[in-house]
């Protein structure tokens, strides 16, 4: 077991060395100077000049690569170009804001998905089953900005029931979160679903059901803690693409968190500030795949024999 | 056929109109309510958001002049003068001044103030807020490149002397924003600024928002609004939607099509006065075919802009001949401007060389909202007289490293900010030979907008300015598209704000009711 732990702690800062690379080199393949964004067009040449030494860009790519890898490793990602306060100070003040949207988001799915799932497979191909499936498809076809526009038309325009912009109050929380989980529901009450018709043909089911067992004890601590296994995968994994995927959906709400933070800043060529974001939403994504993969290892005895 | 503009004496009387207009009918300034507006709200109930389209990227002033740094500032530093709305110099940290000789200008400070830190100010403030400026090499410190040397003479005198007579310093002037002598000239205190205006910031986040506070030690009359937040929120949709459920409170940028909705909300007052901000567009004109005259002009003559301003901007804006707009001083239309004739412009384009017109590219920001519409229709009509034309879409920090000093492009729109209220800004800082903007460089321009500039008289500088006019129309470097309005809808709540064409707002003056 701790050989398992070891050698995927060597994978994952491989992984990160090789995002760290590939973020630095894209930013800066981008064209665009980040002196002239801040001086304006009407600089002169010698302003210029004064702020790319500044920001540190008037070095070489190696030593500029080769400061950016030292200060990585002991997380000082240098300053923001724009706000001149270090880079991780940005992320700490929203990273706590998109952590609890995807916590929120994740709860909601749970709760919603569970219950459909369930419902949908009591009755295969039966009313229920058709809406919870064709509505899950529905919903995670359509584009998260989509839903985001529509929701804030509606509930923040129409009817004023809740704001649109920032998080000024947890009201501010309501629909992004929405948003967030639909795709997650669809996905996950599907998984619910094929997971109870799989269990439910087991022999240990066959076996309760033989016993006498009321269908009601027969589901709940019988079938769907077996089906619930995968489903701890799925939101694990979700989890971390919420904490670094909802760029979209913070943009359109224009809520402070990771994501509209790394939009930000790839829109000002804060080169600091953009490396630090995607190397502190890469770090988290493989930390909690780590955690999972660690936890199932944990759960599944054969996993870990496996490897 | 031009729709004529009113003069600066129009234009005065407009802001005011607006200011009674969006006091409600109370009059303007910090009185209370009367009968018509509502109560005014206690002071724990003072905090207006302000939703705009532009964010800053940093709050330093020096560094550049930006709407956003120009808004902030104007809220939390003080200057040694102010304009008025009609760009007349008034007192503000300087309580008088004079010219001692035609290049030395003598201030008297006012006495008593102190930044919001308690520090006392002091004529050493004003010195070294000025090397600041100098020494960051900025586009201000261009405009104070004839200003030979200042010094402190004694706590409440300082005095500027200049190379040469200016008539424009005092609004070069109006832009300078005084800091503290201890820290002003350190980086790491434009983090988060203090100065001697009516607000303090107590929040900042590059291009998301700026939260400022009241001042309480203001030496003035203090601010009425507890708390003041720029937001920046770039979806025209979204601003609209923030004003329909509280969320902001004043709204700058409504879009033409938006313009309906705002003004069947009950509660909102939608206002509009002309700006200092306007849109162009520049021709390489040292790269073929751009480097002819007559193929410049075939472009312009090709536009109809009136029919083209008109339908897209509706009433935001205005259609125009010059190169700055004529809320500015100095910025009068050409009386030789090109008119709309597709059939000369092809001629044009025969006589030139280019009888089956050619192709080219013209490049813009998608920052810019509603561009990709006007564009389109400007092709359409280039596309009349041959000339096929590809549009560029980038994002602004590619868009600002094109239209930078060589300038890479071919065509270019951008729009542009006459932040002082006078022609010499915009003019002088584009057009002549050492600007190296737009490959553009007539000696006999350069000589009549120096002149303009070292005249001190109003009235004299007038006939200088139509003749600078003429010759831009004449050249073409570039076309001047059209003058944006300023488009602002505020809830029936908000009283006290005064639209200035700057579009720099004081908010000490403003205050909610219910």
């Amino acid at each position: 077991m701790l050989g398992y732990v070891i050698r995927r702690l060597v994978l994952a800062v491989f992984v990160l060395w090789g995002v760290a690379t590939a973020v630095f080199a894209i930013v800066r393949l981008v064209p665009a100077d980040p002196a002239l964004l801040i001086a304006g067009s009407d600089a002169s040449p010698e302003q210029l000049a004064t702020l790319r030494e500044k920001m540190g860009l008037d070095e070489s790519i190696i030593v500029q690569y080769g400061k950016f890898l030292g200060g990585a490793m002991t997380g000082d990602f240098g300053d923001s170009f724009q706000q001149r306060v270090p880079a991780m100070d940005l992320i700490a003040q929203v990273l706590p804001n998109t952590a609890l949207l995807a916590v929120l988001a994740c709860a909601l799915a749970l709760v919603l998905s569970f219950p459909l799932g369930l419902l949908a497979s009591l009755r295969v191909n039966g009313l229920v089953d058709r809406i919870v499936t064709t509505g899950s498809l529905f919903t995670q076809a359509l584009p998260n900005f989509w839903i985001g526009v529509v929701l804030l038309l509606v509930f923040s325009r129409k009817l004023k029931w809740l704001p649109s912009v920032g998080l000024d109050s947890p009201k501010n929380l309501i629909l992004p979160t929405i948003v967030l989980a639909l795709p997650f529901v669809s996905v996950l009450t599907r998984m619910i679903r094929n997971g109870l018709l799989e269990v439910m043909g087991e022999g240990y089911i066959q076996t309760a059901r033989a016993k006498g067992l009321l269908e009601r004890t027969v589901i709940f601590p019988h079938a769907i803690r077996n089906a619930a296994i995968p489903v701890v995968t799925i939101v694990g994994l979700q989890f971390g693409t919420l904490l670094g995927g909802a760029a979209v959906t913070e943009t359109v709400f224009t809520f402070p968190g990771i994501g509209r933070l790394l939009v930000l800043s790839l829109q000002g060529r804060d080169y600091n500030v953009a490396q630090a974001c995607v190397l502190v939403i890469a770090a988290v994504f493989v930390l909690i795949n780590l955690v999972v993969d660690l936890t199932y290892g944990f759960l599944d005895p054969r996993v870990r024999l496996a490897k | 056929m031009v729709r004529s503009r009113k003069g600066l004496a129009g234009l005065a009387a407009a802001a005011t109109a607006l200011a009674l207009a969006l006091a409600g009918c109370g009059g303007g300034g910090s009185g209370s309510g009367d009968g018509t507006s509502g109560t005014r709200l206690s002071d724990d109930q003072q905090n207006l958001t302000y939703v705009l389209n532009y964010g800053c990227t940093s709050l330093d002033p020096t560094e550049n002049f930006d709407n956003c740094r120009m808004q902030m500032s104007t809220n939390v530093f003080d200057t040694l003068v102010t304009l008025d709305s009609k760009s007349q110099p008034q007192p503000k940290l300087a309580s008088s001044w004079k010219w001692t000789d035609p290049t030395t200008l003598q201030f008297k400070l006012r006495t008593g103030v102190t930044f919001s830190d308690g520090t006392p100010f002091t004529s050493a403030d004003v010195k070294a807020t000025f090397d600041r400026y100098i020494a960051m090499k900025s586009v201000l410190a261009t405009q104070l490149a004839v200003v030979s040397s200042y010094t402190a003479d004694d706590p409440t005198t300082f005095t500027i002397r200049t190379s040469a007579p200016t008539g424009t310093l005092l609004g070069v002037l109006s832009m300078i924003f005084i800091g503290p002598e201890a820290h002003v000239n350190e980086d790491s205190y434009w983090a988060k600024p203090i100065g001697t205006g009516p607000f303090v910031i107590s929040d900042f986040v590059a291009n998301d928002h700026i939260t400022l506070t009241r001042n309480d030690t203001y030496w003035g009359t203090k601010a009425n609004l507890k708390t003041l937040t720029f937001k920046v929120v770039t979806d025209t949709n979204a601003r609209i939607t923030a004003l329909a459920n509280g969320g902001a409170q004043v709204v700058a940028g409504v879009t033409n099509d938006q313009v309906p909705t705002v003004r069947e909300m009950s509660d909102v007052n939608f206002s509009q006065l002309p700006s200092y901000t306007y849109t162009f567009l520049w021709f390489q004109n040292n790269r073929a075919p751009f480097n002819d005259v007559r193929v410049r002009k075939a472009l312009w003559e090709a536009l109809d802009l009136q029919k083209i301003v008109k339908a897209l901007l509706g009433e935001t804006a205005d259609p125009m001949t010059a190169l700055c707009p004529s809320a500015a001083f100095g910025c009068v239309p050409p009386t030789n401007a090109p008119k709309h004739d597709p059939e000369n412009a092809k001629k044009l384009l025969a006589e030139a060389g280019y009888p089956n017109g050619f192709s080219t590219t013209i490049d813009y920001s998608v920052a810019n909202t509603g561009y990709d519409q006007i564009i389109a229709a400007m092709i359409s009509d280039w596309k009349a007289i041959g000339v096929t034309v590809a549009p560029k879409s980038d994002d602004q920090a590619t868009f600002l490293k094109n239209i930078a000093s060589p300038g890479d492009f071919d065509m270019i729109v951008n729009s542009n900010l006459t932040t002082t209220g006078d022609a010499d800004f915009t003019l002088n800082r584009l057009y002549p030979c050492s600007a190296k903007r737009l490959g553009y460089c007539n000696p006999k321009l350069d000589a009549l907008l120096a002149k303009a500039r070292e005249t001190t008289d109003a009235e004299q500088r007038k006939p200088l300015y139509q003749q600078i006019a003429n010759i831009l129309a004449e050249d073409v470097p570039g076309i001047g598209l059209f003058e944006n309005n300023i488009n602002v809808a505020a809830k029936k709540t908000v009283q006290g704000l005064n639209l200035t064409p700057t579009e720099n707002y004081d908010w000490s003056t403003v205050y909610l009711t219910s």
